[in-house]
């Protein structure tokens, strides 16, 4: 057994990011699989070799359950990172676009590179502004 | 038999070392193209087989225990009951792959030896590795993770790609490429040489000519 075997591993570890783990959630069980889905078939265009050699499609998870997935070791981080980057992007708030373009780029850095690029949270431009400052811009 | 878990292991380790990001389903794929031009250009996988050969039948299947028929490096008429029998050459050609065809028709049955040079072929055994010969990652494990290098790194925008480190690398396995051919035609012998004379068409007297043939003992 190791770390992010399963849908549910991914599932869970995604809320933790997204600070939705009490019930009801902001994010429900189906949103969250779909992101997972298309963060896998982001990662298939990016990493053929991470598909092709194992069945040459990509697997489809319809429920949070604890079906395998398999991704080699070193490349789970980038889906988990990918599902939390497609589930920020429905998001319309500034903050949470900058958190979704964040995810998304430390998703393409694993998959794609060899260095980790740092995460940056987000500012509330709310709050900066009635400080006096700014409203931050979202990371390049 | 091909080569052992551990051997595998050990390569996998070093190239999962030398080229991060690399998944091992990417390596496990090149590896199959790095060992299909290693065997194409050393021929230096070989396997004799014992052909059943029937008297007025030309064709027949040459079905190795591992890789597939790449060309035929030797036809010999034996003798299995009695093996100080002198082997006598024997001409075939193979013009399809796999399939052996002798130059001259037997008039009785016999048994053949023929000697091919294999290369590796599909399946994978069930660790996802080409079947290869026993040997060939205890003797040239270095050269062949030169190949596999070489490849990989020659692959663009990948976080491993470097094309300079890779012209090097490519370079030391056409080495080892070679460095097995000549082993191969010497049969692993040091100090001898690859061809002698065929014995078959010495003479010992003056008449028709002097025999020029040398010997493949070891240099004193």
């Amino acid at each position: 057994m190791a770390t992010l075997d399963t849908v549910a591993d991914y599932i869970s570890d995604a809320r933790t990011i997204l600070l939705d783990v009490i019930a009801p959630f902001r994010y429900d069980d189906a949103s969250l699989l779909v992101a997972f889905n298309v963060a896998l078939l982001e990662a298939r265009r990016i990493r053929a070799d991470l598909f092709v050699y194992a069945g040459a499609t990509v697997p489809y998870f319809p429920a949070n359950d604890t079906t395998p997935v398999p991704i080699e070791q070193p490349f789970r981080l980038a889906i988990v990172f990918g599902t939390v980057g497609h589930a920020l992007a429905r998001d319309q708030e500034d903050v949470q676009d900058a958190r979704a373009t964040t995810f998304m780029t430390l998703f393409n850095s694993i998959l794609t590179g060899v260095r980790m690029p740092g995460i940056q949270a987000g500012r509330n431009p709310v709050a900066q502004a009635s400080a006096g400052g700014a409203p931050a811009t979202p990371p390049q | 038999m091909s080569a052992s878990v551990a051997e595998w292991t050990r390569l996998m380790n070093q190239a999962r070392v030398k080229l991060t990001g690399a998944s091992d389903a990417a390596i496990k794929a090149e590896l199959f193209d790095v060992f299909q031009e290693f065997y194409d250009h050393s021929s230096s996988w070989l396997e004799t087989l014992m052909i059943p050969v029937l008297a007025n039948q030309t064709t027949y299947d040459l079905v190795p225990t591992a890789g597939s028929p790449l060309r035929i490096a030797g036809v010999f008429q034996v003798d299995p009951t009695n093996p100080l029998t002198p082997q006598n050459i024997r001409g075939a050609t193979m013009p399809n792959f796999g399939t052996l065809q002798l130059t001259e028709v037997p008039g009785a049955d016999a048994t053949y030896a023929v000697t091919v040079v294999l290369n590796v072929s599909l399946p994978f055994d069930k660790n996802g590795f080409p079947i290869v010969s026993d040997w060939v990652l205890q003797i040239y494990s270095t050269g062949i993770l030169d190949g596999l290098l070489g490849r990989m790194m020659n692959t663009p925008n990948k976080s491993y790609s470097s094309p300079t480190t890779a012209a090097y690398h490519t370079r030391e396995f056409q080495k080892t490429i070679q460095q097995a051919r000549v082993a191969a035609l010497r049969q692993n012998a040091f100090g001898t040489q690859a061809w002698v004379f065929p014995q078959a068409w010495r003479t010992s007297g003056q008449r028709g000519g002097v025999s020029i043939g040398s010997d493949t003992s070891f240099k004193t």
